[in-house]
């Protein structure tokens, strides 16, 4: 951080300079005056500038690398000041991109010591960041000099998109055994069952454990509930792939900002994400937008991160979920689920889903109904094609996923833990070491 | 609406505006004291209304061309109507247009005869006004480009009317801007060309510098501010706090060290530092000097000083020069009556480097002094004081006084050989050996006061031969070029003589058997002047006769010096004034005897020989001079109250900031930030007391460490009584530190009032008990010491 130091009072040191000549030629109490109230000045205002550009350090710190919407981001400045005059006025301009970051401030620090304060915003809007760089200014109190600091020092900041607890959907399953396809080293059967569930469809009717079912059946006779049967879990068992397919088709989209389809669907994406690999689904992701992304199914621990990550970029872009489809639709791979997010309530896409389930590629599709996103076109039709093909449909409306969980944010906030002895105790969540950017 | 206008003025603007009038008024006291013409009285008001009007016009106007058209437009209207004298004219104008304008309405309307005489005789004075100053106006201009200059107090009044008023417009104008620099700069630079020249009013310069700095700190915060604010930059209120105090005290350093600086050159500086490296280093070195003729000492060309008054018949010339009256003896009535008046040489130049082809003078740094400055600190024992009133028919530059000068009732610029060491006391012996080559004025009427030397014959018998080195330095040098018959005619002629005295007195005898000639042919180039005067010429006039006693008292180990000016002249008894004539222009010797110090010679055949009393009853007690006493005590007064001012200034400007400035920027804070700031110092102030720091001590720990502190130096001090209350309000200002940082309420502006007050006097406290403390370590520190010393065995 090479410091640069400018004169602003560039008169100054030429009045001082002459007025030594005259002291020098002509000597006389004017000089003197002028010599030491002008000259003096400049000399003690380029004295202290320099002393602060030489002795003025500023660091950035902060916590998280990546943060949720709705979290609140901490950074922590410190101003050291090694000289021994005070800075009385240092300003801080940020030049990060995240919104309504405001880190920007005015300051002073007295001379050796340390300033240091902490600036908390809320992440409001997915996407990647810049955090950092920095300029500081300071300078003498009469403001004869101006130093300036240049600081480069950046870091990247995802914003993921929010990740919410949804309601239970139909999603067509497939695969061979269980809920999957079997992996070459899973095992094929355990005789460890873990759970039971009710029976989806295309689960084979071995897996179905009548003993649970009948004694279901007889004690809500005539509850007229949809699926009587539960099949058994059994532990290892792999889960059949998950794709989600988001259509961020620009045509398609209605809507603005949070309360756009693009949002809502952003958001729907990310939670049926958190959802699969909950139940562990190997979950892959592919998006219909302007940088097309393709991330293969896994189920590792960092698989929802990349998801959330490709998701805070994802941006809308011109091309139909049926170009898409048509393009991109031989990619997946054969039985798996198809989760289609979509706001298109064209019918024409749908055409393309046959050739796929020819495939036993299992579609599901999430569309959002764009009459309660502002919008006018009807998704009824779409609706009924879907059905006919036995195809799930899930019409989303705007208030499914706009709600206040949507910003849960809860970093830097106090949180209350029980004690073993019943005590409450107050702590900070996910505490973590402060770095600097980097 | 004043209220509306106020509260959208800040306080850095209002703080602002009082300065820019402080500058003003600066301005114009420091150019009015400069101006012959006292009609400057409304000088101040007319910059008033210019900056004010020029500070509204540049919140209003954007463009600085309309702003400046709009000023000078003003300006000259303004300047030609105060110029004219035609307030009242036009006054009257308005008034009968007023009175008539309803009558004109009516009477045009029914088409009778309109009365408009009132409006035309009005309009009549203002034309003829204008007029006649335009008629003024033009002969000045025409005369600008002629070789006569025309004094005309009018057309000056309204230059400097004009050059005020845009001055101070281009500084209200900037002021509105907030840029110092610019705002002062062109009033600065005029003031100190201005003052540079008539040396009046110099503290007005210091003003405006002071006023700068102070200006551009608090613009520079109010600029900042205001980009912080435009920006949507968060800032901290303490930044006001802290930028208030520096640039307070770093403008009040900068003014105080200008105000005491004094004025030195660079010529002053060489010679102090000649005159120690000749004393000290040169001589531990054994680094010898070069003769100084040989340096050459190039200043001015080697003569004989009265050589003019050979041509053109200066030396029978009964020209008046001056009239010197010395108010000892009483005008006569009766004139014819002889009276016994005193003779005394009138002086003006001595040198003290005789180079063979004549005399030149060392180095003699100048040194400026107001009208009825002392110029030797100190009153002189065995002097007799002197009271000239001195008229010079024409200005020859220089004064002319006998003895030595004390001061003169005009400013004077006074070339010293040898100064005295301090300004402001000194002892009889530094007095006596300090010498003034030459005292300049432009001034053709003066009173001055001097000392000449009361001394007898037996003391100067009695006079030691041990002379100061300055003097040996200066007045004993003789060229290396001296020929050697000349040292041998020396000795001999002081070879019976045993005392300093006695060896001068021979060697004037001996000189003044020279006959007197003014009509002798000039030296030879390459010949001694003294030489061909004593061997060859034997004859000459008085500086022949001067210059021979000097080199022969010289030679003999005498410290002489050559002195230029004017014999006694005649005495007119009927007006008690001695008339001195161009005939009258004299050179003559001084020998210097220590404790007594320079003493005139006669070596001149022409002049009567000096006589002196033969012991002390014969010498007339001199009365104490009263108004030598007077002026010295004032003067040192005066220099007292110079050096003491920046410290009382600063006393006062503290005290200004402790009691009123920062209690009142502790209540403009954030209460909670104010509490914390007032805190920081209380700890600073407290944490020598309270020992060193633990590791995370809490507010609460630092009190009680603290108060036992107090109560432990209270019980041994002596001011006990006053520390009694410091472990309460301790407590106090901690209580109210920390409900700042962890009550629910948040804290109010009356605990901050509360802080600030126990602070004021805690303070103080805290400063004394320090104070206590580090004395009475020191004082255990030397018990100890001695202690250790003590239990030493002894050899």
């Amino acid at each position: 951080m090479q410091p640069l130091i400018r004169l602003n009072a560039k008169v100054f040191p030429v009045l001082g300079a002459l007025a030594l000549l005259m002291q020098i030629m002509d000597p006389s109490r004017v000089w003197v005056i002028l010599m030491i109230g002008i000259g003096g000045a400049w000399l003690v205002c380029w004295w202290w500038a320099r002393g602060l550009a030489r002795s003025l350090t500023f660091e950035r710190e902060v916590r998280f690398g990546w943060a949720q919407v709705g979290d609140r981001l901490e950074e922590r400045y410190t101003l050291t000041n090694q000289f021994m005059l005070p800075a009385t006025w240092v300003t801080l301009h940020d030049h990060s991109t995240l919104p309504n970051h405001h880190a920007s401030m005015a300051t002073g620090v007295d001379g050796l010591s340390t300033s240091q304060w902490k600036i908390s915003t809320r992440c409001t809007r997915r996407g990647v960041y810049t955090l950092g760089g920095t300029t500081f200014e300071t300078g003498d109190p009469l403001g004869m000099y101006t130093v300036l600091f240049e600081d480069p020092t950046s870091s990247t900041l995802a914003v993921m998109p929010p990740v919410l607890p949804l309601p239970k959907f139909e999603i067509l399953a497939s695969g061979l055994t269980g809920e999957g396809i079997p992996r070459r080293q899973a095992l094929q059967q355990t005789i460890n069952t873990s759970h039971l569930r009710e029976m989806q469809p295309n689960d084979p009717m071995r897996l179905i454990h009548w003993k649970t079912t009948a004694r279901r059946a007889s004690a809500q006779p005539g509850s007229g509930s949809g699926n009587p049967f539960f099949v058994r879990q059994f532990e290892g068992t792999p889960a059949g792939d998950w794709w989600i397919l988001l259509d961020l088709d620009q045509r398609a989209q209605v809507g603005t900002g949070w309360d756009s389809t693009e949002e809502h669907a952003v958001i729907l994406a990310a939670s049926l994400a958190a959802q699969g690999l909950n139940e562990d689904h190997p979950v892959g992701l592919s998006i219909n937008g302007h940088s097309p992304d393709w991330i293969p199914p896994r189920r590792n621990e960092y698989q929802l991160r990349s998801l959330l990550k490709a998701l805070a970029v994802a941006s809308p872009f011109e091309m139909s979920l049926q170009d898409y489809l048509q393009r991109a639709g031989r990619s997946f791979s054969s039985h798996c689920s198809l989760i289609i997010i979509t706001a298109n309530a064209e019918a024409d896409w749908t055409r393309t889903l046959m050739p796929l389930m020819w495939r036993g590629v299992m579609p599901t599709v999430f569309m959002f109904d764009p009459m309660t996103f502002g919008g006018s076109a009807n998704t009824k039709a779409v609706s009924e094609i879907l059905q006919s093909l036995n195809v799930p449909c899930h019409v989303i409306p705007k208030e499914l996923l706009d709600t206040p969980q949507a910003r849960p944010g809860h970093e830097g906030e106090w949180e209350w833990r029980i004690s073993a002895t019943g005590k409450a105790i107050a702590v900070r969540a996910a505490q973590e070491e402060w770095r600097g950017l980097k | 609406m004043m209220l509306r206008i106020l509260r959208r003025v800040s306080s850095a603007e209002v703080l602002g505006l009082i300065l820019v009038s402080a500058a003003l008024y600066a301005l114009t006291d420091g150019i009015a004291s400069s101006l012959r013409d006292p009609a400057t009285g409304s000088f101040f008001w007319i910059c008033l209304l210019a900056a004010l009007l020029a500070y509204g016009l540049s919140k209003r106007v954007n463009s600085g061309l309309l702003g400046s058209a709009a000023m000078i437009a003003i300006g000259i209207l303004g300047v030609w109507i105060l110029a004219a004298r035609l307030i009242s004219s036009l006054f009257e104008l308005g008034r009968a247009a007023f009175v008539s304008s309803p009558h004109i309405l009516l009477l045009v309307r029914e088409n009778l005869p309109v009365d408009v005489d009132a409006i035309v005789e009005a309009g009549r004075i203002v034309r003829v006004s204008s007029h006649a100053l335009s008629q003024r106006f033009q002969n000045w201009i025409i005369s600008l480009n002629g070789d006569v200059t025309v004094n005309d107090a009018l057309m000056r009044n309204m230059i400097w009317m004009l050059i005020m008023w845009l001055l101070s417009a281009w500084m209200g104008w900037f002021a509105g801007r907030r840029n110092a620099v610019s705002a002062l700069l062109p009033s600065l630079l005029l003031l100190a060309a201005i003052t540079s020249y008539s040396g009046y009013r110099v503290y007005a310069l210091w003003v405006m510098v002071v006023v700068l700095l102070l200006l551009m700190g608090i613009w520079n915060y109010r600029n900042h501010t205001a980009q912080w604010e435009r920006q949507k930059v968060d800032y901290s209120d303490s930044i006001r706090y802290d930028a208030t105090q520096a640039v307070i005290f770093l403008s009040l350093a900068i003014g105080a060290v200008a105000f005491i600086t004094p004025s030195i050159s660079w010529r002053q500086i060489r010679d102090f530092f000649r005159e120690r490296g000749d004393n000290e280093i040169a001589e531990t070195l054994g680094v010898q000097r070069q003769p100084v003729a040989a340096q050459g000492v190039p200043v001015q060309k080697p003569s004989l000083p009265r050589d003019h008054l050979l041509s053109g018949g200066f030396a029978q010339s009964e020209e008046v020069v001056m009239i010197v009256r010395t108010g000892e003896l009483p005008p006569l009535v009766i004139p014819e009556v002889t009276t016994n008046a005193p003779r005394y040489y009138w002086r003006s130049v001595t040198y003290d480097t005789y180079v063979g082809a004549g005399w030149v003078t060392s180095s003699a740094p100048g040194q400026s002094y107001e009208a009825n400055t002392p110029l030797i600190p100190g009153l002189l024992n065995g002097y007799k004081p002197l009271h000239l009133a001195v008229e010079l028919v024409e200005p020859e530059g220089k004064l002319f006084w006998s003895g030595i000068l004390f001061s003169a009732d005009v400013p004077i610029r006074a070339d010293w050989r040898l100064r005295p060491q301090s300004s402001l006391f000194a002892d009889q012996s530094s007095l006596l050996q300090a010498d003034m080559f030459i005292a300049a004025s432009g001034a053709n009427a003066y009173h001055a006061e001097s000392y000449v030397p009361l001394v007898t014959l037996e003391d100067l018998r009695n006079a030691s031969s041990d002379y100061p080195q300055s003097i040996r330095d200066h007045y004993l040098n003789l060229p290396k070029s001296l020929p050697e018959r000349v040292r041998q005619l020396a000795g001999e002629i002081t070879k019976d003589e045993v005392t300093a005295y006695d060896k001068a007195k021979a060697i004037e005898h001996y000189l003044r058997t020279y006959p007197y000639d003014l009509e002798v042919p000039v030296p030879p180039a390459d010949q001694d002047v003294a030489d061909y005067f004593l061997f060859d010429l034997k004859k000459g006039y008085c500086d022949y006769y001067a210059t021979a006693m000097v080199v022969l008292a010289r030679a003999s180990g005498l410290p002489a010096r050559f002195v230029s000016g004017y014999a006694s002249g005649s005495y007119d008894a009927a007006h008690a004034e001695y008339v001195v004539r161009q005939m009258h222009a004299h050179s003559w010797v001084e020998v210097y005897f220590p404790e007594i110090g320079w003493v005139e010679f006669e070596p001149t055949a022409s002049q009567p020989e000096i006589e002196r009393p033969l012991s002390r009853p014969e010498v007339i007690d001199a009365p104490p001079d009263q108004t030598a006493s007077r002026l010295l005590n004032r003067f040192r007064l005066e220099t007292l109250v110079y050096w003491l001012s920046p410290i009382a200034i600063l006393f006062l400007a503290c005290a200004l900031y402790f009691v009123w400035i920062e209690p009142w920027l502790y209540l403009r804070m954030a209460p909670a930030i104010a509490v914390e700031r007032i805190y920081r110092q209380f700890y600073r102030f407290g944490r020598p007391l309270a020992g060193e720091n633990a590791k995370a001590e809490t507010a609460s720990e630092f009190m009680q460490k603290l108060i036992r502190q107090m109560n432990q130096t209270g019980e041994r001090s002596r001011f006990a009584g006053y520390l009694v209350r410091a472990p309460g309000e301790v407590e106090q200002l901690t209580n109210i530190y920390q409900d700042s940082l962890f009550a629910h309420h948040p804290i109010e502006k009356k605990d901050v009032r509360t802080a600030v007050s126990i602070w004021k006097h805690l303070r103080v406290r805290l400063l004394t008990a320090r104070m206590h403390l580090a004395m009475q370590r020191r004082f255990s520190k030397g018990i100890s010491l001695r202690w250790r010393e003590g239990r030493q065995p002894s050899s």
